[in-house]
């Protein structure tokens, strides 16, 4: 690494000659080694999608959950470091609570991914240190249809129609392009991030994983919810038969 | 500093207010009625007003006294509401009625009190599922945060007036009432507090909580009673 060594890399306050930010770069790196996440925003819903890796056989079902519901509409989704993560969910909680008292009313996505952008900005800058997790925000509503946000360990916050991070980002953003998604519902959605998420994998490497998701958008009357997991179940046999039957016609 | 003038800084005075509740329970859950009118002192100010605050599917809340400070109330509890949510749990009925007790008694021991009688209503999730052992849950709060849980209640001037008529009625059947039994008795009870209680209204609804159902809101009604009685009050040419 180019850094290393020159001395540019000792704190988050300090830019490189060439204009980078070293901290924030070593930051984002431990997103870029974590399991998979995609999101994808359909024809009338989000789908969130994540694969992960167990640690240990020890830890009970579905211990460390990647998948959050800041309020009855706003879900999010969290990939890097998981501490860091859960932090940001409970500082997004935090705010979605005081939203609620101050204008009686849920506090929006788009302004829930703008004030945890904001925050992990100020942290990496006048508190701390970079935020080493991103962190996707979706809902979805009659109105304005299904929004979807991802924020940065730089404190980026883009508004995307579907994105993918973590380890096999490159391939799975290949394959999400690949589909219709303006034509797909949730529950095709569901289907596709798990054949996705699975024919990613790297069969060597990737043992001891789990996909959890997470689902917004007409079918769940706008409320995001964790997928069931017998959902999830079933599209993860619907995804191998998938792939079986494609490896087939090869 | 200025001398503060703490007796200013205190709601002496309800301004729109909400008059009786009466709850009862029935085999298999709770019925709650409350009339549909918001009195400013004792004009009928605004109509069509509902005083019932569905929480969750378990659990009703019901008011009487003063709107605003109820409107805060569901505010607070819609936070409580998310703040349990955060922890994968949805509130029940007897969590709720021992939350809003602490807070009323805090307010009134800050000589701040909340002008609202509450009545909790609701059932237990876990009690849902056994409905051997499924008891409805009605539980009273009183402006100064007195609290207490009872089978059938009238709140407001019904408290001097429907007390000892509602409990007459639900003894009759014990605990055996049918949800229409039960109405039947809420609806005689409200045409009570027609005829004496001036800031009642004809407008009303009753909501219910039932084991099997959840939380039911209940539509508007009207009833018109039996006026022939103001012949005989002297009072009247």
């Amino acid at each position: 690494m180019s850094s290393i060594g020159t001395g540019y890399d000792l704190a988050a306050s300090t830019f490189s000659p060439d204009g980078r930010i070293f901290q924030v770069e070593y930051a984002q790196k431990a997103v870029d080694n974590a399991g998979t996440m995609i999101a994808i925003r359909g024809k009338n819903g989000v789908v969130m999608a994540v694969d992960k890796v167990i640690t240990s056989k020890l830890y009970t079902d579905n211990a460390n959950p990647r998948i959050f519901n800041i309020n009855d509409s706003v879900g999010m989704g969290i990939a890097g470091n998981y501490p860091d993560g859960f932090n940001l969910k409970n500082y997004a909680y935090g705010e979605a609570m005081k939203w609620l008292k101050d204008y009686r009313e849920p506090m929006p996505v788009n302004k829930v991914s703008n004030s945890v952008a904001e925050y992990v900005h100020i942290f990496t800058l006048g508190i701390s240190r970079p935020y080493g997790t991103s962190a996707f925000f979706g809902s979805w509503n009659k109105q304005e249809g299904g929004r979807l946000f991802l924020v940065e360990p730089s404190g980026l916050n883009y508004e995307y129609k579907a994105w993918a991070i973590g380890k096999h980002r490159q391939a799975a953003k290949a394959e999400i392009e690949k589909l219709k998604i303006d034509t797909l519902d949730i529950q095709d959605l569901v289907k596709e991030a798990a054949r996705i998420i699975i024919s990613i994998r790297d069969e060597n490497k990737d043992k001891n994983v789990q996909i959890e998701m997470g689902w917004v958008g007409e079918q769940t009357n706008g409320k995001y919810e964790t997928v069931p997991e017998d959902v999830v179940a079933a599209a993860e046999e619907w995804a191998n038969a998938k792939l079986d039957e494609d490896d087939m016609e090869d | 500093m200025a001398p503060v003038h703490d007796e200013l800084q205190r709601t002496l005075n309800p301004t729109c207010t909400g008059a009786s509740v009466i709850a009862m329970q029935y085999k298999t859950g709770v019925v709650v009625m409350t009339d549909r009118v918001v009195s400013y002192g004792k004009m009928a100010r605004y109509k069509n007003v509902s005083r019932q605050y569905k929480v969750n599917d378990n659990v009703l809340v019901t008011f009487g006294g003063d709107h605003a400070d109820f409107q805060w109330l569901q505010n607070v509890i819609e936070r409580q509401v998310l703040l349990w949510k955060r922890f994968d749990q949805d509130i029940g009925p007897k969590a709720l009625h021992g939350y809003l007790t602490s807070l009323l008694y805090a307010r009134r021991c800050k000589m701040n009190p909340l002008w609202n009688t509450l009545v909790v209503a609701g059932v237990e999730e876990e009690e849902k599922n056994n409905k051997e052992t499924s008891t409805p849950f009605i539980g009273i709060i009183t402006q100064k945060g007195c609290a207490y849980q009872v089978k059938h209640v009238a709140t407001g001037l019904g408290a001097f007036l429907l007390n000892q008529a509602v409990e007459d009625e639900f003894r009759k059947k014990g605990d055996e009432l049918t949800r229409q039994e039960a109405e039947a008795v809420l609806k005689k009870a409200l045409e009570l507090t027609l005829y004496h209680d001036c800031v009642a209204d004809n407008d009303f609804e009753i909501g219910r909580v039932d084991a099997n159902e959840g939380v039911v809101l209940g539509k508007e009604q009207t009833i018109i009673g039996d006026w022939s009685i103001a012949e005989t009050n002297c009072q009247y040419e």
